[in-house]
């Protein structure tokens, strides 16, 4: 299904060319895209799957916006809205004959009320950009997913993006509060408002992770958090990942809800390693990083009970890093850690997996297993304070026969992950990825319901069709190849 | 109708499920007794009685403790009411996991007492927390003093079995703390009255207990003065985790010792670990004083907790509910001005008001109204109404007479979203079984 190539484009017929010229009295003559060559570089996401859109659209405005979609409902094409492109399920992918609604041309913070501590912005605002801006008023927005500096608030929306931080914030959908939407048929609605609370059917709350299949956002008016008087970073080092495991289990069960609480094994830290010194021993089996916020005296009153649940799971050392310079340091081995699997194999294929955070040791020991059995590379590194597995097979595709390895081994991982009561996606959303595996976690009344929620905001399913609901058809999975400064 | 309604639903979900016809008078809806009550205790007695109500064009209303049932406009008929306050079993309770999944006939009281057991909370609050269920919580949106800090209930909730109004169970979410597999339907049944299914079951997130509470109660000379104050501490490193403005509510001086002068009192709300909790007060208290704030009470632990309680009571549980209870939701910054304009009410009672700042809603409470009175308030509210709107707040009658409810539309709201919001029913619910025209726009 998805997967058609330049030939079929070329043999386009004039409705398609009235279509583009129909779309650029829209936005203008530049804005859109629609030569072959120029539409590669919108073929892929940061998932595996691709396909040619037929044209990319770069409106400046919601009118445009609400013109562009008014002319796809009349002519029955399919559309996607497309922030940066670092999805990892294939959200940002275009539907077969659709095109795709780029914001790079909608990027404007427009308004910052630091009384109310929201932000409205556009969607194509880059995530870490906001939430910059915001701390030079003492703000911040904190979900924070690790592909911060490149992703867009619109594609965290779509998604319900999640990240180290959300551990005790909550994800996207706790930090929206308004949506300026487009439906399918180019009318513009708000979702939500700007108060914390508004009556009526949580519409905002729905459309949250509804990857692009509800309506295409246009500004977004977000919840800011302060600053907390102190941070401080926790690395414990251990000598095997099942201690690691113990250690988050026991940091829990002291009652205590770090701000983040990372895990990184053994295999990623070498990798690390071998591309920046992040202070990770070489030696060590995983390491743990912990995250305490707050007010001074709360932090230092629980930075012993971490400590003690360090030490006790069996830590062989704790380092503290209290000024943001050090902080930094360790968290760039947590945050280049996907990068530096270059170093291993130039592929990868990765799984988001939820458990259970009690779990956490049984399944990454099945994780271990599996890759064992498939002869599989296996290098985790995870959200463990809220069970969000990360395991990322790394191979080189030219071995015949191992991406088909690969991908049982996946599909092993997620099974695994629902039988102890987990589920498939923690953070990277369904997309083209995993919608055939929907079925080991919804029937199809779980399913048909999802429909009907769907089917109110786009009766036609003109928004990003083909998208997580199982269709029985396989899709071609193509390897993807590990990147400089890859973040997941 | 009757005889046959009751047949229908016996066969359904068995004789033993129908309550005695007697008890009927108790669940009467803006004046309408329901043909038949049926008492669950099995998600399939939910199922099998949407199932025989959506072959029968019979309309259901889901109840639970029957605490809020006068929120929402008068439903265009009723002939069966699913009671759910005995289908109240705790299943699943992980501690560790930081997760519990319960029936959603189980009280809020009992649910907190379940996991405090282990150290454990869910952060939501409810006047008549002994008799409000987890699922009539949910269906109304309700949420306490401490919302600026934990949200609104349904930010809790992490998974849920819904029955549809053709009786098909639907799962949505899971038993896990993050989650994007699939929509998360959860935020759509959550607030939306019963309208769209009837919920089963909830799994919530939990929080760690809370292992100190603490509260002051200050009192200002002018509202100018207590949202000042309000603001101020709110811009704190060290702020609480809620505060709220009270004036002219009697039962709230009396039970504290207040004086029922022109004063605001600001009630402010500390939780957390002790340490912390200490320093929030100390600073909080100094900075007060040192304007010369005077500060009436300060409250640790079971005095602070009982003042929590205390506030989400007033005028909504307890010997003294007021007969309109109005909620209005506004921004922060717009806050004072509506207040303001709250106040300029002309009515024979004195208004009861609860306000909380940084989150942005305030409660009126209205007492003593007679049938001309209802028409003045009518007017007012309506006034207000639109102030707010044009504000982007919202303005929603909790409580009212129900003979009023033929007058005004308790939701108010023209939004453009109206639309959606009429689709989403459509889908769920296209032949109006759950509660029909009681929600928003009459949905």
């Amino acid at each position: 299904m998805y997967g058609n190539k330049v030939s079929d484009w070329l043999n386009k017929n004039m409705t398609e060319k009235s279509l583009i010229d129909e779309l650029q009295e829209v936005v203008g003559l530049e804005d859109v895209i629609s030569h072959p060559d120029d539409l590669l570089v919108y073929e892929y996401d940061g998932s595996v799957d691709s396909n040619i859109p037929l044209a990319v659209v770069f409106p400046s405005s919601v009118d445009e916006v609400s013109r562009i979609l008014k002319i796809t409902h009349s002519r029955g094409i399919p559309v996607v809205g497309r922030g940066s492109g670092t999805g990892l399920s294939g959200g940002a992918i275009a539907p077969d004959g659709g095109i795709q609604i780029a914001f790079t041309k909608m990027t404007r913070i427009l308004e910052v009320n630091v009384q109310n501590r929201t932000a409205t912005v556009e969607p194509g605002v880059i995530n870490l950009d906001l939430d910059n801006h915001v701390r030079e008023m003492g703000l911040r927005y904190a979900p924070d997913p690790s592909s911060q500096r490149a992703c867009s608030i619109g594609g965290n929306i779509a998604e319900n993006a999640g990240g180290p931080h959300c551990l005790a914030y909550g994800t996207t959908t706790n930090h929206v509060l308004e949506i300026e939407s487009v439906l399918e048929d180019g009318s513009i609605v708000k979702l939500g408002g700007q108060c914390r609370d508004v009556p009526g059917y949580d519409l905002r709350g729905v459309f949250v992770g509804s990857e692009g299949t509800f309506g295409i956002a246009t500004k977004i008016t977000v919840r800011l958090l302060p600053l907390p008087e102190m941070v401080k970073t926790f690395l414990g080092i251990f000598p095997d990942i099942e201690s690691a495991c113990t250690a988050v289990s026991s940091v829990i069960g002291h009652g205590i809800v770090p701000a983040a609480l990372e895990m990184i094994d053994a295999l990623s830290i070498k990798a690390v390693q071998s591309v920046t010194d992040a202070g990770f021993p070489d030696d060590a089996g995983a390491v743990l990083l912990v995250e305490l916020e707050g007010l001074s005296e709360e932090v230092e009153e629980v930075t012993e009970r971490v400590e003690s649940s360090l030490w006790d799971t069996g830590a062989t050392n704790v380092l503290i890093a209290e000024d943001p310079e050090d902080r930094e340091k360790l968290w760039v081995g947590r945050k280049t850690a996907f990068g530096a699997f270059g170093t291993i194999a130039p592929n990868y294929y990765l799984v988001d997996g939820v458990v259970p955070r009690t779990r956490l040791t049984q399944v990454l020991r099945k994780v271990s297993e599996i890759g064992s059995r498939y002869d599989i590379t296996i290098a985790n590194v995870f959200h463990a304070g809220d069970g969000n597995l990360h395991p990322c097979m790394l191979f080189d595709e030219r071995e015949p026969g191992v991406l088909d390895r690969a991908m049982k081994a996946a599909s092993e991982m997620m099974e695994y992950c629902v039988e102890v009561g987990g589920t498939l996606s923690g953070e990277h959303g369904i997309g083209l990825e995993k919608k055939e595996y929907m079925p080991l976690v919804f029937n199809e009344i779980d399913l048909s319901q999802m429909k009907k929620a769907r089917d109110a905001f786009a009766p036609r399913n003109l928004l990003n069709p083909g998208k997580i609901f199982p269709d029985g058809e396989s899709h071609p999975i193509e390897p993807h190849r590990v990147s400089p400064g890859q973040y997941i | 109708m009757t005889a046959n309604t009751v047949l229908r639903v016996e066969e359904a979900v068995g004789a033993n499920k129908i309550l005695d016809p007697r008890e009927n008078e108790a669940y009467q809806l803006g004046g309408m007794v329901p043909d038949v009550i049926v008492s669950v205790d099995d998600e399939k007695d939910i199922s099998s009685a949407l199932l025989v109500a959506s072959q029968h064009s019979l309309c259901v209303s889901p109840w639970g403790g029957g605490t809020h049932q006068f929120l929402g406009n008068t439903p265009s008929r009723i002939d069966i009411i699913l009671d759910l306050s005995k289908y109240n079993r705790v299943l699943d309770f992980q501690p560790a996991d930081l997760t519990v999944t319960v029936e959603a006939g189980i009280t809020l009281d009992d649910l907190k007492a379940v996991v405090s057991s282990s150290d454990k909370l869910v952060p939501i609050e409810s006047p008549a927390a002994n008799s409000a269920t987890i699922g009539g919580i949910l269906a109304t949106g309700r949420s306490g003093p401490l919302r600026y800090t934990y949200g609104l209930p349904k930010d809790w909730v992490i998974g849920s079995r819904v029955v549809s109004a053709t009786g098909e169970v639907a799962k949505s979410g899971g038993k896990v703390v993050k989650n994007v597999t699939g929509y998360d339907l959860n935020k759509l049944y959550c607030g939306s009255l019963g309208t769209l299914g009837v919920i089963s079951e909830v799994t919530f997130k939990l929080a760690p207990h809370h292992p100190s509470s603490s509260a002051i109660i200050a009192e200002l000379d002018s509202l100018d003065k207590a949202c000042e104050f309000s603001s101020l501490l709110m811009s704190k490193v060290y702020a609480p985790q809620g505060i709220h403005i009270l004036n002219n509510s009697s039962e709230f001086y009396t039970k504290y010792g207040l004086s029922s002068s022109e004063s605001y009192y600001l009630v402010i709300l500390f939780c957390g670990r002790a340490p912390a909790v200490l320093r929030r007060v100390r600073e909080s208290t100094n900075l007060l004083m040192e304007n010369g704030v005077v500060v009436k009470e300060q409250l640790s632990d079971e005095k602070s907790d009982a003042l929590i309680e205390h506030v989400t009571n007033l005028g909504s549980a307890g010997e003294n509910i007021a007969e309109w209870e109005v909620l209005v939701n506004i921004m922060p910054d717009n806050f004072l001005q509506v207040w303001r304009q709250c106040e300029t009410l002309s009515l024979k009672s004195p208004l009861e008001f609860i306000g909380d700042p940084a989150f942005g809603t305030i409660r009126i409470s209205i007492q003593d109204s007679d049938d001309m009175g209802n028409a003045v308030i009518i007017d007012h509210i309506s006034q207000l109404r639109r102030f707010v709107d044009d504000r982007s707040g919202a303005l929603t009658i909790w409580r009212c007479p129900s003979t009023v409810k033929e007058q005004l539309d308790v939701w108010g709201g023209n939004q453009p979203e109206l639309r959606v919001m009429a689709r989403i029913k459509d889908q769920f619910d296209p032949n109006g079984t759950l509660n029909p025209c009681r929600f928003m726009g009459r949905l």
